[in-house]
């Protein structure tokens, strides 16, 4: 008897809960929706293409999750998600470097749509292509967002002007390969 | 600042914007899982495992 292809899913918990946590800016909001997340997949599993992108396919998931959710929270009680996010919103230090914790609260500021989409093919390892596929919007759109969501954080995070510092290690190697 | 400057300037920009945020998700995908979504998985092939069962 062969293994259960859903036990795959197990996987792929730790890019979904982090996508979760990039799209809700709060981590028990997060794993409400991975959880529900799960509990879709596991349950439809037979409409998932063997041979296809199951990592695409959850994504797809727990994205119209979260976005169901909202409607919902925006529905019952009147409040928006993204007021929620935006209290958690700090202006980094004007010391011209870039801490992970300052990149997540930028990264917050920014319009859902714009952070799924940097989300996605900055970090995730999408294609625009597939990036596009899996928000259902135009190959266009998705770079949009892309290139605004960009240019959003180069102005929050102040790197526009001047030199610009890292105190991460890695960082440090990236900016100092480039020179 | 020539064209090709501001061109570099906004290269490099971009790169650093990426490989922060993909440092930023990488620091997100170290956390451990929540145990819940282990138990959610048991509960889902329990629960299969009796619909089965009864079916039979």
């Amino acid at each position: 008897m062969t293994d259960d292809p859903r036990k795959e899913i197990v996987h792929h918990l730790p890019a979904l809960r982090a996508f979760a946590i990039s799209l809700t800016g709060n981590r028990s909001v997060a794993d409400d929706v991975v959880q529900d997340t799960i509990v879709k997949a596991w349950t439809n599993f037979g409409q998932f293409q063997p041979g296809t992108n199951l990592r695409a396919w959850l994504f797809t998931i727990l994205r119209n999750t979260f976005y169901s959710s909202r409607r919902k929270m925006r529905h019952e009680t009147g409040e928006d998600c993204e007021k929620l996010i935006e209290s958690f919103a700090v202006k980094p230090d004007h010391d011209g470097h870039l801490q992970l914790q300052e990149v997540l609260r930028a990264l917050n500021t920014l319009p859902v749509e714009q952070r799924e989409a940097i989300i996605l093919v900055g970090a995730s390892g999408f294609s625009y292509e597939e990036a596009s596929d899996l928000c259902g919007v135009a190959l266009g759109t998705i770079k949009s967002r892309v290139n605004r969501a960009r240019a959003r954080l180069t102005e929050i995070l102040q790197i526009e002007d001047g030199p610009i510092e890292m105190t991460d290690a890695v960082t440090n190697s990236i900016v100092n390969g480039l020179r | 600042m020539s064209n090709d400057q501001t061109d570099n300037r906004q290269d490099r920009v971009e790169t650093l914007i990426d490989e922060n945020i993909k440092l930023a998700f990488d620091s997100l995908l170290q956390e451990d899982i929540p145990e819940r979504f282990k138990i959610v998985i048991a509960m889902l092939e329990a629960q299969e495992s009796s619909d089965k069962g009864q079916s039979q």
